[in-house]
């Protein structure tokens, strides 16, 4: 993959100049502040002609761009690129093949609707034209942008979602992806090009994206959140990253709008009614699936329920890791082997019962621990076994009655265990109906995002938040329009 | 403490009358171990094992409990269950050992710490006074089998490329210390600690003791045994290589050196590892080098290549590995049991030739059970001697930090996050 070797940025608006740089045996072309200034001075005409488009339109253009997408996949055009991604991102090539099959759902006009009158109160509409929303009285969902975004480099969807919302909601969208998910990042959106021969409005949407990486020393960076126009800026990641963007966003004189969406974690509930094969065939699925490194991935489970149960529970769900981990091989150097090998002893020695395979290219491990975690005194002698670095590694904790369970969860950001995550983004239940109702109305109180069956703990519905957010209330401003006085 | 105090206080040890720590005693007094079979060995060091087994199962709960979980009965147990038993020695760093010491365990012992060359927080172990005098006899033992002679008590110098109160914090020094007090042998320190206050490690804080090295230089005591890093060794032959012919002559009157001359029984023992330095030479070519600067002869008189041996002795570990370049590999003392572990899977690995995570198990040792893997790889080949086996050390195990992933959900400004 000879271009492989080149970050260049995509940016079809302007003739552009780049400062040339190496990093990690590839050569970045980041645009200079020169080119970024000039293609900001277009952004507003450009944001305002998008907004009068109807939004319809605008799906239908998400919607081509994903159809064709499918299409060349079919054919096997990415092949090449989900090569390139599986090595680049670290995950295996099945996983990498499952990654590229979603690129079509994020654009799927339906999913994008729906996700849209979800945030906008079903008055979609308000964003081409005012929305009477009671006598007299209007709404307009206008662009907040320009929107930049700094994404994750986790995989290739977690860039296109945010990007795909800011660019539908009619902003001028800066988007900077991760080294990892650059080529696939670009290889979508040059379809934009593909379907503009055909449309004025992909022409238009084309238009008002622009990709380009930058290194995090780079002045051009420095220039787009400190200095430049900026109306939102929308960064995924965690410290020291957020710190320093954050301080750079601060000193904007244009006081850019900022959203982070910070590092977080999942947690697996289950009741030892529950304790099935299928229950833990679906967190074997969700421990396997992005090796644990997804905002919503179980990294902790709690058992509810008694001993014995729980550790035929852990023997079911090594039976399900032995068959799911093979579909999708991963790798596992010496020294993470040195790390992992050490702590199953050292939690053993301490206590915990331990279950693991020793399977080259499938080590899973699963830490039972009677009613507290164990795991944070692995963390001072082994620091790299930190969350980032376990993969396949689940500890499950086993507690008596629920009403430990928050605690559970409540107590996990503050764990050295999972340094580095802001707090709980997932619950995933395996419990009875009823007990549903009552877990889910108390896991309110402690911070978390999402409470959704265990199963699909990863999938998310075209109607969610992220994290909390309405991502495209976030990329607007509400116009609001009285024609008649309403009196003193 | 010295070496009589260790003897003194180990004798009077609340535990010197516990029946296993008797019979440890017994054995390691026991000088004809090193002419026993393999087999004799072999069959000795697992009755060993579970004896030891017991009496730490009966002097703390925590190891009986241990037992328990991992499905060890101390009756039956065989070295295969030493893979289970086996702690990774991360596990000692800071106050990590306090954990596995018995409350038994003589309180008036001493503590030594790694040198921190490859963690920040170095390992750190508790010896009781039972521990340091079967250290003495243990060491000395195999030192004087692999240095192929009997060192006589009182005769010879040695110079120790170390600073003197590194005796106290560092095993090798230690070792090395106690095992020449007892035999009455005059040990120079061949460096000195300078300003402690300093931050960084003690080996970075040490300049040459000029004095004790030109005393050692030209004393015509024998044997002379020159204890230092390979670094140590190699940079002075590398000195004496590029000293112009005049420095050369002014160094020869005021020392009597180069060439050093080792004497009679004149021996090179190299330990410690490499000290962070990252360009020294193969092993091989420091021997080489420094065989053109140093001379021994043996026990007649006769001229040989100066005999180089190599210490492998963790902080961990209370007895040492010890080879003599060109002459034998490196061999453990006949009690201690040497296993290798397969670097994927963690389970005993028994294939000659097969490099693999050498882990320890000193059955002597008796404030806890020391049964450890340090992270070095190594392999073994068959040999003739006591042990029936000698080991080859290949490496430390690379440990990468690993790349420092950030979630939600990924590695934004990945570059800034770097390798930590």
């Amino acid at each position: 993959m000879d271009e492989t070797a080149c970050l260049n940025p995509f940016c079809e608006i302007e003739e552009y100049e780049v400062d040339r740089k190496e990093q990690i045996g590839l050569i970045i072309n980041e645009l200079k502040e020169k080119s970024l200034s000039k293609v900001l001075e277009k952004s507003k005409g450009l944001q305002s002609k998008l907004s009068r488009i109807p939004i319809h339109e605008r799906l239908e253009v998400l919607d081509k761009v994903g159809k064709l997408w499918t299409e060349k996949l079919d054919r096997g055009e990415y092949n090449k690129l989900k090569s390139f991604l599986a090595k680049s991102t670290g995950y295996n090539t099945q996983l990498m093949e499952l990654e590229l099959s979603f690129v079509a759902f994020v654009l799927n006009k339906e999913n994008i609707r729906k996700n849209l009158e979800y945030s906008f109160s079903k008055q979609i509409e308000g964003l081409h034209r005012f929305i009477e929303v009671e006598n007299q009285e209007s709404y307009r969902f206008v662009p907040a942008g320009p929107v930049v975004i700094i994404s994750s480099g986790n995989s290739l969807i977690p860039p296109l979602i945010p990007t795909v919302l800011s660019i539908t909601t009619g902003n001028f969208t800066i988007l900077k992806p991760s080294i990892s998910n650059y080529f696939g990042v670009v290889e979508v959106c040059r379809l934009f090009k593909e379907a503009s021969i055909e449309s004025e409005t992909a022409k238009l949407m084309m238009d008002a994206l622009t990709i380009s990486y930058f290194t995090h020393d780079s002045d051009n960076l420095r220039y787009i959140l400190g200095k430049a126009p900026i109306g939102v800026i929308n960064f995924w990641g965690g410290e020291p990253a957020r710190t320093y963007v954050s301080k750079l966003v601060s000193e904007n004189p244009n006081h850019p709008r900022l959203l982070i969406n910070g590092p977080l974690t999942g947690v697996a509930v289950i009741d030892e009614s529950y304790s099935d094969e299928n229950t833990a065939e679906n967190l074997a699925l969700n421990m396997v699936l992005y090796d644990q490194q997804l905002c919503s991935s179980p990294t902790r489970a709690i058992f509810i329920g008694g001993w014995r149960d729980a550790n035929k529970f852990a023997e079911k769900v090594g039976v399900a890791l032995n068959r799911i981990g093979k579909e999708y091989p991963s790798s596992t150097n010496e020294s993470s082997i040195y790390t992992l090998q050490s702590v199953r002893r050292i939690l053993q020695l301490s206590g915990s019962t331990v279950y693991a395979s020793n399977e080259a290219e499938n080590m899973w491990t699963l830490i039972v621990s009677k009613g507290e975690s164990a795991l944070e005194n692995v963390v001072e002698p082994f620091p790299t076994f930190n969350i980032h670095n376990r993969r396949r590694f689940i500890e499950i904790i086993v507690i008596e009655g629920y009403n430990q369970l928050y605690q559970l969860v409540d107590e996990l950001p503050i764990n050295e265990a999972y340094s580095g995550v802001d707090k709980v983004q997932t619950v995933g239940l395996a419990l009875p109906d009823d007990k549903m109702e009552e877990v889910s109305e108390k896991l309110t109180s402690y911070g978390v995002y999402r409470i959704v069956p265990i199963q699909d703990m990863s999938i998310r519905s075209a109607l969610e938040p992220y994290d909390g957010v309405n991502l495209a209330s976030f990329f607007t401003n509400t116009i609001y329009l009285r024609k008649k006085p309403i009196g003193w | 403490m010295n070496s009589s105090e260790i003897f003194d206080l180990a004798s009077k040890s609340r535990l010197a009358h516990d029946p296993y720590v008797e019979k440890v005693w017994g054995l390691v007094n026991d000088k004809g171990l090193f002419n026993k079979s393999p087999h004799y060995l072999r069959e000795l060091r697992k009755g060993l094992l579970r004896d030891a087994l017991k009496y730490f199962a009966v002097h703390s709960e925590y190891y009986a409990q241990l037992f328990e979980r991992l499905s060890i009965n101390p009756k039956s147990a065989e070295p295969s269950d030493l893979a289970k038993l086996a702690l990774p020695s991360d596990i000692l760093r800071g106050d990590g050992h306090k954990q596995f010491v018995i409350k038994d365990a003589d309180q008036n012992g001493e503590y030594f710490m790694s040198s921190g060359t490859t963690n920040k927080n170095p390992v750190k172990i508790y010896r009781s006074s039972i521990d340091l005098a079967i250290m003495i006899k243990a060491n000395t033992d195999l030192f004087e089998y692999v240095y192929g002679d009997y060192l006589e008590p009182a005769k010879g110098v040695a110079l120790f490329m170390a600073a003197s109160e590194l005796r106290y914090r560092l095993n090798f020094v230690a070792f090395v210390h106690l095992a020449l007090e007892s035999k009455s042998i005059q040990l120079l320190y061949g460096m000195d600690l300078k300003d402690e206050s300093r931050d960084g490690k003690p080996w970075q804080k040490l300049e040459p003791n000029k004095d004790n090295i030109l005393k050692f230089l030209k004393s015509k005591e024998e044997p002379k045994l020159f204890f230092t890093a390979p670094a140590g060794i190699y940079l002075m032959s590398k000195q004496f290589e590029t000293m112009s012919i005049t420095k050369k002559i002014i160094y020869k009157i005021a020392s009597g050196a180069p060439p050093v001359a080792l004497g009679r029984g004149g021996v090179i023992v190299t330990g410690g590892g490499t000290k962070g330095f990252t360009d020294l030479p193969p092993y091989d070519k420091i021997v080489e080098l420094s065989r053109k600067h140093f001379r021994s002869k043996d026990r007649s008189g006769v001229d040989i290549p100066v005999p180089f041996m190599d210490v492998l002795g963790m902080t961990e570990t209370l007895t040492a590995l010890i080879d003599k370049f060109g002459v034998m590999d490196k061999v453990p003392h006949p009690l201690s049991e040497v296993f290798i572990l397969n670097p994927k899977t963690y389970e005993l690995m028994e294939e000659e030739g097969k490099e693999g995570v050498v882990g320890i198990f000193n059955p002597f040792v008796t404030s806890w059970l020391e049964i450890f893997y340090p992270g070095d790889i190594i392999s073994f080949h068959r040999s003739e001697n006591f042990y029936g086996s000698e080991f080859v050390y290949v490496r430390r195990l690379k440990l990468e930090e690993g790349w420092n992933l950030q979630r939600a959900c990924g590695g934004t400004l990945e570059e800034l996050m770097g390798r930590k």
